[in-house]
């Protein structure tokens, strides 16, 4: 495993993308949080005169860990694609896998770096961070649980990304189709479950309620890694209130680290570029994806030409139809091209 | 020194063996005089070194080169004229057959053997030159 | 040391390659022929473990290729394009090299560098087509790899620069008993330094030709008959006419011993001439056929 040749080739592989996250966290913690500090809270206190609590201290800075987040999901991704996807365009994948190294040991070093590069970038800057805290004015607001939940969530939470990530990768055939693919499927538990409500509703008339008010609804925003990035505000109160909702993330990460092991083991790069690498699984995705934009093209006229949908039952029928199997029709024959298409990145 | 016929109907070992020979009886090597290794010539060459190697072992068998142990290939000092029976039923054969082409070319017998004759003249007296 | 048995291999459900067997000794230069498209890169991209068979394995040294990769620590793979390595300078590319085989010679490497001429601090992708190919062997050689796959090595090089290199090839084997296998489409030179030439005609092989016994096997004859050409030797399985021009036949018979052209030379002909074999001629025997680009 420790082997340093296959860590230095994925390291040099992937080293100015590696090398922006440290960068990010930087940006969006210490250097955001000395920003908000100096230009902002203390004239705000001198300007109000009043004191800050600790819970606003924080909650400040809000803003700027939310684009941190989105930032450090974006770069994970593309690191994802720089260690798989990107390598299926040249004679790069041929060099990876000639390499007197099993599959499995690569993809492992290839998430080991990503994971190792996230942990030690977050980790150094919660450090600086706290420091920044610590030697400001508002060092007595310091709350040393805050940056370990910070760190904990935001660690799980990129871990399970970049693990699905890698995992898309060991079964798309370009870089593209695998950026693509994970950031779809990233919101895709809650956009089924719309689109499939919907037929439900349409279909047997039974109405689910508001639909953010159903728990089939959390449990789904659980398991879409999305509205994790961008969801995770722990308040300095809260005492971990959001760890109930991390078995989305760790799922992704147990669930699809062997996967991605196991279909990584299997690639046949004779067929890198296509949209999806495996035969087998082409024919499932051609029809999932067919059955998807038949579902959402439905609801789609629908609520077009239906003015109002709690009224006349039998109307909806139609439009709805319409939509399902001339989308559905339309889509398997885009599809049918698509998927012959080899890409070149 | 030696070179390669691509368009003759020899083998390519066969010709290494020939022209050879060759040098050494006109004197361009001399006895005791070191040989390329077989890496040298078949480097020069171009030729697959096992097809030089089997050229060697075969001149080393009729002893016309030697190798010393550690110090390389030389021409056999004091070359001994082998009589080797596969060879000399060989030699007949080929002399069979230019008697056979001699007789269709008109060339008669007293012909043949004046250039004969000539032929060994020539190479002794270079020899002994 | 390397034996091949039975591989098979599909892409896009049509087979590339058909039960391919064959075997390579030490020390010795097995060339690779066939037409483009007949599956030499296909067939050395499967033997280096880069593509999986269908059917079929790859043996080094006693062990699968595809299930133990560790055991493909002691050979290399040299494609025909450096594009992996343009952002390297050698000595990076060496050092690489030299953490992933274990009996690199980094001594070796310099020596070659300084022998070939090469810069060892500048970036690959700076040097020309002769030099990225030279340092690619270089680098493959101070591995110290008791088997070597080229594909094309020669492939764009200038007449100097190939000669440097084929020197250098049958040298290392001289030297050090490396095997290579070289897959090529010059077969002057083919012809010259291997020892066993392995014919691929849509994924099959043809032919395993062993070179030194080509003129025992093989031969070329021109023959002009007074009257009518004699068809029933010239339908014989081991005559292939290969031209025609006026009445003189260009013909290729292969056969160990002098059975056939004995027959020939019975039928009486006006012209009865013995004409040196090429390794062309063989490729043309074995290989033509469809006249495709």
């Amino acid at each position: 495993m420790f082997n340093h040749a296959l860590w230095m080739k994925e390291y040099r592989q992937a080293k100015p993308v590696l090398w922006m996250l440290p960068v990010i966290c930087l940006l969006f913690m210490g250097v955001a949080r000395g920003f908000v500090i100096w230009n902002k809270l203390i004239p705000y206190e001198g300007m109000y005169n009043r004191d800050l609590t600790a819970e606003s201290f924080y909650s400040a800075s809000y803003g700027l860990l939310f684009m941190r987040n989105c930032a450090l999901a974006g770069l994970i991704v593309l690191l994802a694609t720089s260690f798989i996807g990107m390598e299926r365009r040249n004679l790069l994948n041929d060099f990876t896998f000639s390499l007197p190294f099993s599959r499995r040991r690569i993809f492992m070093v290839k998430w080991g770096i990503g994971v190792t590069f996230l942990a030690a970038s977050l980790f150094a800057n919660e450090v600086v961070d706290a420091l920044v805290i610590l030697l400001s004015p508002f060092s007595d607001h310091f709350n040393v649980l805050y940056h370990i939940k910070d760190f904990a969530f935001t660690i799980i939470v990129l871990t399970g990304l970049y693990t699905f990530a890698l995992f898309v990768g060991t079964v798309t055939g370009s870089a593209f189709a695998q950026a693509i693919l994970t950031a779809i499927f990233s919101i895709f538990p809650v956009g089924f479950m719309t689109i499939l409500m919907f037929f439900v509703y349409v279909n047997f008339r039974w109405d689910a309620g508001h639909v953010f008010s159903n728990p089939i609804f959390q449990v789904m925003m659980d398991m879409s890694l999305f509205f994790h990035v961008v969801g995770i505000r722990e308040g300095v109160e809260n005492a971990g209130v959001y760890i109930a909702h991390m078995w989305g993330p760790l799922l992704y990460t147990a669930l699809f680290l062997p996967l991605g092991l196991y279909c990584y083991q299997r690639n046949r790069l004779e067929y890198n570029g296509r949209i999806i690498l495996f035969r087998q699984l082409q024919a499932v995705f051609k029809a999932g994806v067919a059955l998807c934009f038949a579902l959402a093209i439905g609801m789609f006229f629908t609520i077009l030409f239906v003015p109002d949908l709690d009224r006349s039952p039998n109307a909806l029928l139609l439009p709805y139809y319409f939509g399902f199997i001339g989308g559905g029709l339309v889509t398997l024959i885009v599809m049918g091209r698509l998927m012959k298409v080899r890409l070149k990145v | 020194m030696i070179t390669i016929n691509e368009r003759s109907p020899l083998p390519i070992y066969e010709q290494i063996v020939q022209q050879m020979k060759e040098a050494i009886l006109k004197g361009v090597l001399q006895g005791g005089e070191k040989l390329p290794s077989v890496r040298e010539l078949s480097a020069n060459l171009l030729v697959n070194p096992n097809t030089v190697s089997k050229a060697y072992q075969e001149l080393e068998r009729h002893g016309v080169i030697e190798t010393l142990r550690g110090k390389g290939t030389f021409v056999s000092r004091h070359p001994v004229p082998r009589m080797e029976q596969e060879r000399l039923e060989q030699f007949q054969n080929s002399l069979r057959q230019l008697a056979i082409e001699a007789f269709y070319l008109g060339i008669d017998a007293e012909q043949f053997k004046q250039w004969v004759d000539e032929y060994m003249k020539e190479l002794g007296r270079e020899k002994h030159a | 040391m390397l034996s091949v048995k039975q591989l098979s291999k599909e892409m896009d459900g049509r087979p590339t390659l058909r039960d391919i067997s064959f075997e390579v000794g030490r020390s010795s230069i097995t060339g690779l022929l066939g037409r483009n498209g007949a599956g030499k890169t296909t067939l050395l991209r499967t033997i280096t473990g880069i593509l999986d068979p269908e059917d079929g394995c790859v043996e080094f040294e006693g062990k699968d290729v595809h299930r133990t990769p560790e055991c493909r620590h002691n050979f290399v793979y040299v494609p025909d394009s450096t594009e992996v390595f343009v952002g390297y300078t050698p000595d990076e590319w060496a050092r690489f090299y030299a953490a992933i085989y274990p009996n690199f010679d980094m001594e070796y490497y310099k020596h070659l560098m300084e022998r070939f001429d090469l810069p060892r601090q500048k970036k690959v992708k700076h040097f020309s087509k002769g030099m990225k190919a030279l340092t690619a062997m270089v680098v493959a050689f101070s591995t110290r790899a008791s088997l070597i796959l080229l594909d094309e090595p020669t492939n764009g090089l200038d007449p100097i620069v190939k000669k440097q290199v084929l020197a250098y090839l049958v040298e290392e084997v001289a030297e050090s008993g490396t095997s290579l296998i070289i897959s090529s489409h010059h077969l002057e030179e083919i012809e010259r330094i291997a020892d066993t030439v392995i014919w691929l005609k849509e994924g099959r092989i043809e032919e395993v030709t062993v070179l030194e016994r080509l003129k025992d096997t093989l031969h070329k004859l021109q023959v002009v008959f007074k009257d009518e050409a004699p068809s029933h030797l010239f339908n014989r399985s081991n005559v292939k006419v290969i031209s025609k021009v006026g009445r003189v036949y260009t013909v290729l018979i292969e056969e160990e011993g002098t059975d056939t052209l004995r027959l020939f030379e019975e039928e009486d002909p006006l012209l009865f001439e013995a004409m040196p074999i090429r390794l062309e001629d063989l490729f043309d025997f074995k290989l033509g056929g469809e006249r495709h680009v």
